[in-house]
């Protein structure tokens, strides 16, 4: 969106980012546990057994903390939120077209 | 890192013109970082040029066909930069945290032998056997081992890699390609270039990146 900025209306170009913005930092976030997550599980199995307990209760924090980010996801990614950001857009494109034409 | 502003952006120009701009100032961008990220404990400048990286990428796939097989390469790189920096920042994320979780173990530990200890007069080291976290440090202090290792390994790929692609003239390589166009561009009149190079004869239709 940042690359054809100049193109759209300044105002409602930056509600619209911001939006956009806040969808990736909510998926982001929950996105890093995910990574964590698998990492720490396939450093685990290359340990001894006994080995294992403290990446085992890493694993569980982050765990913890992936509910909490999908707790945090779920509104931004709301079906009625993003069909809103949607029309906000497409609103955005029409005006972009209306000054180029 | 907030992204550079780039200048005399012209919605009424050509997407060409705009897209060179932007790519030139992702490219400076990127490049700025280079001196300090190549330092080994720079952990922020190379946090800054993974970030630079993803943005050179990004752009590159949205408008890369305007300006021929540099593009290509640069964009290909740029995503092996951002996916190399990406994990060097993973274990300077991760490490952090494992060296907090084993002080914060210490400290609960700590404090249940002392509770062993009622009021005797000196701490028995026997009593190390009732600290309930006794036998998970040692794979968290692994980890730890790991991780520090491992990013040290990385931070010498990605070392190793840049100074390649700066030899490979990978970035310049763009450059040219991007200031040809802006050239071509400010004198529409002028005669055709003799041979030009592929890669700026038709920018417009050069075909686009596979993804």
């Amino acid at each position: 969106m940042e690359l054809f900025e100049p193109c759209f209306p300044r105002k409602r170009f930056r509600a619209a980012l911001k939006e956009v913005k806040a969808i990736a930092d909510a998926l982001g976030e929950r996105r890093d546990r995910d990574v964590s997550i698998v990492a720490l599980k396939k450093f685990s199995q290359g340990l001894e057994v006994s080995d294992r307990r403290g990446v085992e209760m890493l694993v569980e924090q982050l765990r913890g903390e992936q509910s909490l980010a999908n707790d945090r996801l779920a509104p931004v990614v709301d079906r009625r939120r993003l069909l809103d950001l949607r029309d906000r857009i497409e609103e955005l494109v029409a005006a972009a077209d209306r000054r180029a034409a | 890192m907030k992204a550079r502003k780039v200048k005399k952006l012209d919605p009424a120009a050509p997407l060409d013109v705009n897209a060179a701009r932007i790519v030139r100032s992702r490219v400076d961008e990127l490049r700025s970082f280079a001196p300090q990220a190549l330092e080994p404990d720079a952990t922020e400048a190379q946090h800054d040029m993974r970030i630079a990286a993803k943005r050179l990428r990004y752009v590159l796939e949205v408008t890369g066909f305007c300006f021929g097989k540099p593009s290509q390469a640069a964009r290909s790189r740029a995503r092996d930069l951002q996916g190399l920096l990406g994990e060097i920042h993973d274990c300077d994320v991760m490490l952090p945290r494992v060296q907090a979780e084993i002080e914060r173990l210490r400290g609960e530990d700590a404090r249940a032998v002392l509770l062993h200890a009622a009021d005797a007069e000196d701490l028995d080291p026997a009593l190390t056997t009732h600290a309930p976290n006794r036998s998970v440090y040692r794979g968290l202090e692994l980890l730890a081992v790991h991780l520090r290792a491992r990013r040290a390994l990385l931070f010498e790929r990605f070392r190793h890699f840049w100074q390649a692609e700066v030899s490979k003239g990978t970035w310049s390589r763009l450059e040219r390609a991007l200031d040809e166009q802006l050239e071509q561009r400010k004198e529409p009149n002028s005669p055709p270039q003799q041979e030009p190079e592929p890669a700026a004869r038709e920018p417009a239709r050069a075909p686009s990146p596979s993804t």
